[in-house]
């Protein structure tokens, strides 16, 4: 096994027991201490406290939860909806195709940040905003590769040989075409699912995000910034946990490519 | 290379026209009423009225679309409904600070990237390349919005060396170049050794070293030559995508550019500041990208003779 998958493995198990944390912490993640506002590290809170004197661990946990469900939501609805007109853009071809590929030439030269800050700070801060806003910026790289891969596979003598022998359109699409571009796929989840989760971290951290008192990682880090220079343990530990959380999902992502074998398209 | 030019640019046009009527959309198509938000559920129907009217909204929605795109190409982008100050001359402003940022952290990057590319190429498969894709995928996963804190705790807090907001004399400009530029340094040097590795496994590389060429004429002057193809493109759209790393950077930083207008503009809820930086930030975006097109066809003359035969 390569020092990748033990990297992993180590985040990977870190990130268990730091989510189990919720079930045995002695305090609840909205539980203030007035008396020890902004406390470093000790034996009654590991992480220290926050500046309303909130346990920093229980809301790192469930700052972590948050996170990995956001950006799980979002990849895989774009993963769905891109596949899916990338998969009818590249089977159909003709106008459909056109007209398709025209609406992705337009996401993909809005850079996708920009356009998710717009969105949700327009159409104001919450959980369901921001996964809206995160889903339409991620859809485009599924869709750009599911075609790119569908062009390709459907020239295969196999999906020919359906085809001729009467196997319906929809069918060839689900049982000839779908398992075949899948590996590609697979490596692009890994690697959107990170880019979720950074971009929610990120608009968490302009306040766009989930709001007070719920903890997200983004919003840890904005109240972190603010006190850093009182506390700076605020800020330690939240920033922490999103990194290696972004570098294990690459590095999946990496070890996932170089096992099944792919070489990513790349965006342009 | 003009056939190349214009195609390049007529396939902009339904991109660009796309841009605006997605900035437009942002505005105007979005749930809830801009009117309420900014006057509060309790206001007076005649002042919601008012605002209603003099900011358009009356109007039907294609009527506002034409406004706007009219609007757009008199460098006329509303006026900003917090300090009343016509937006264009707000981004106006902004520009340098954002700029000079940006450059300042393409340098960074760029210094960073190719010695830690050359040497992870050079060395492949040894604890030096390992040590050079480690380097490269932190980077790469580093949050600048936690990245940026990071610096100034060490640099500003603990050290006592450099200034940690604001834009003052060069040493103002470290830290936010090195937080903005760590992604971009993190992916070139990547791209970097990719493309050195494929070099020098081509047929000129053996040839040069039968002839005894030595290593480092080898890979400087024959592999990086032609492994530089690809960068050159990728710094084109780095530095697109170094604007919209500006936003959080500006905003850790207060630094006075672009990014922290759109921030400042987003808690004022400033409507019409909001989509004129967006649109702004989308066009640059675009010129980087139709620019990175240019330069690859420039020197790479297959790109253009294949545009020219289809």
């Amino acid at each position: 096994m390569s020092l990748r998958f033990y990297v992993v493995l180590s985040i990977a198990l870190l990130f268990t027991s730091l989510l189990g944390w919720q079930f045995i912490s002695a305090y609840t993640s909205e539980q203030m201490f007035l008396d020890k506002m902004m406390q470093a590290p000790s034996t009654d809170f590991i992480l220290g406290t926050d500046e309303l004197g909130r346990d920093q661990l229980i809301r790192l946990s469930e700052g972590v939860s948050l996170s990995l469900t956001v950006g799980c939501i979002v990849a895989v609805i774009c993963c769905v909806v891109g596949t899916l007109i990338g998969v009818i853009s590249g089977y159909y071809k003709g106008w459909i195709d056109q007209l398709l590929m025209r609406i992705t030439d337009v996401f993909l030269s809005f850079p996708g940040i920009l356009m998710a800050i717009a969105l949700a700070a327009l159409m104001g801060p919450g959980i369901t905003n921001l996964i809206y806003a995160l889903c339409l910026m991620g859809w485009v790289g599924f869709a750009r590769l599911a075609r790119a891969q569908t062009l390709m596979v459907r020239e295969q003598d196999y999906v020919k040989a359906a085809e001729i022998t009467g196997v319906s359109q929809h069918l060839v699409l689900i049982k000839y075409i779908l398992p075949n571009i899948a590996a590609p796929l697979i490596v692009e989840f890994s690697f959107n699912m990170a880019g979720a989760m950074l971009a929610e971290a990120g608009l968490s951290f302009l306040g766009l995000g989930v709001q007070a008192p719920t903890a997200s990682l983004g919003a840890m880090l904005r109240e972190g910034a603010r006190y850093m220079l009182v506390a700076p343990h605020m800020v330690l530990a939240p920033g922490l946990c999103l990194m290696l959380l972004v570098l294990a999902l690459n590095l999946l992502g990496d070890a996932l490519r170089d096992k099944l074998d792919v070489r990513r398209i790349e965006r342009k | 290379m003009s056939h190349f030019l214009l195609k390049r640019f007529m396939l902009m046009l339904p991109t660009a026209f796309g841009v605006l009527v997605l900035t437009f959309l942002l505005v105007h198509l979005v749930p809830g009423d801009p009117v309420e938000v900014l006057l509060g559920e309790r206001a007076l129907p005649a002042d919601r009225d008012a605002l209603r009217e003099a900011l358009g909204l009356n109007l039907p929605l294609l009527q506002q679309f034409w406004q706007f795109i009219a609007g757009v190409f008199t460098l006329d982008l509303g006026t900003s409904l917090y300090t009343k100050e016509p937006v264009s001359a707000m981004i106006a402003e902004r520009i340098v600070p954002t700029a000079l940022l940006a450059l300042w952290a393409m340098c960074f990057a760029l210094i960073v990237a190719f010695p830690l590319g050359i040497i992870a190429a050079a060395y492949k498969g040894k604890w030096q390349d390992k040590f050079a894709i480690s380097v490269s995928l932190i980077g790469f996963s580093m949050p600048n919005f936690w990245f940026g804190p990071l610096l100034m705790i060490l640099f500003g807090l603990w050290l006592d060396l450099l200034p940690i907001s604001g834009m003052t004399d060069w040493s103002s400009f470290i830290l936010p170049a090195v937080t903005l530029g760590l992604g971009m340094a993190a992916i070139t040097s990547r791209l970097i050794r990719a493309s050195l590795l494929e070099a020098l496994s081509s047929d000129y590389i053996r040839t040069a070293r039968a002839k005894g060429v030595r290593a480092q004429n080898l890979m400087v002057k024959h592999a990086l030559k032609n492994a530089l193809l690809p960068v050159v493109t990728v710094v084109f759209l780095q530095a697109g995508a170094l604007l919209t790393g500006a936003i959080l950077t500006e905003m850790i930083f207060s630094w006075p550019g672009i990014g922290s207008l759109l921030v400042e503009a987003l808690n004022r809820r400033d409507y019409m500041v909001v989509q004129g930086t967006v649109l702004f930030i989308a066009f640059v975006y675009m010129l980087m990208t139709l620019l990175s097109d240019i330069c690859y066809a420039l020197v790479d003359p297959r790109i253009r003779y294949a545009s020219e035969d289809r």
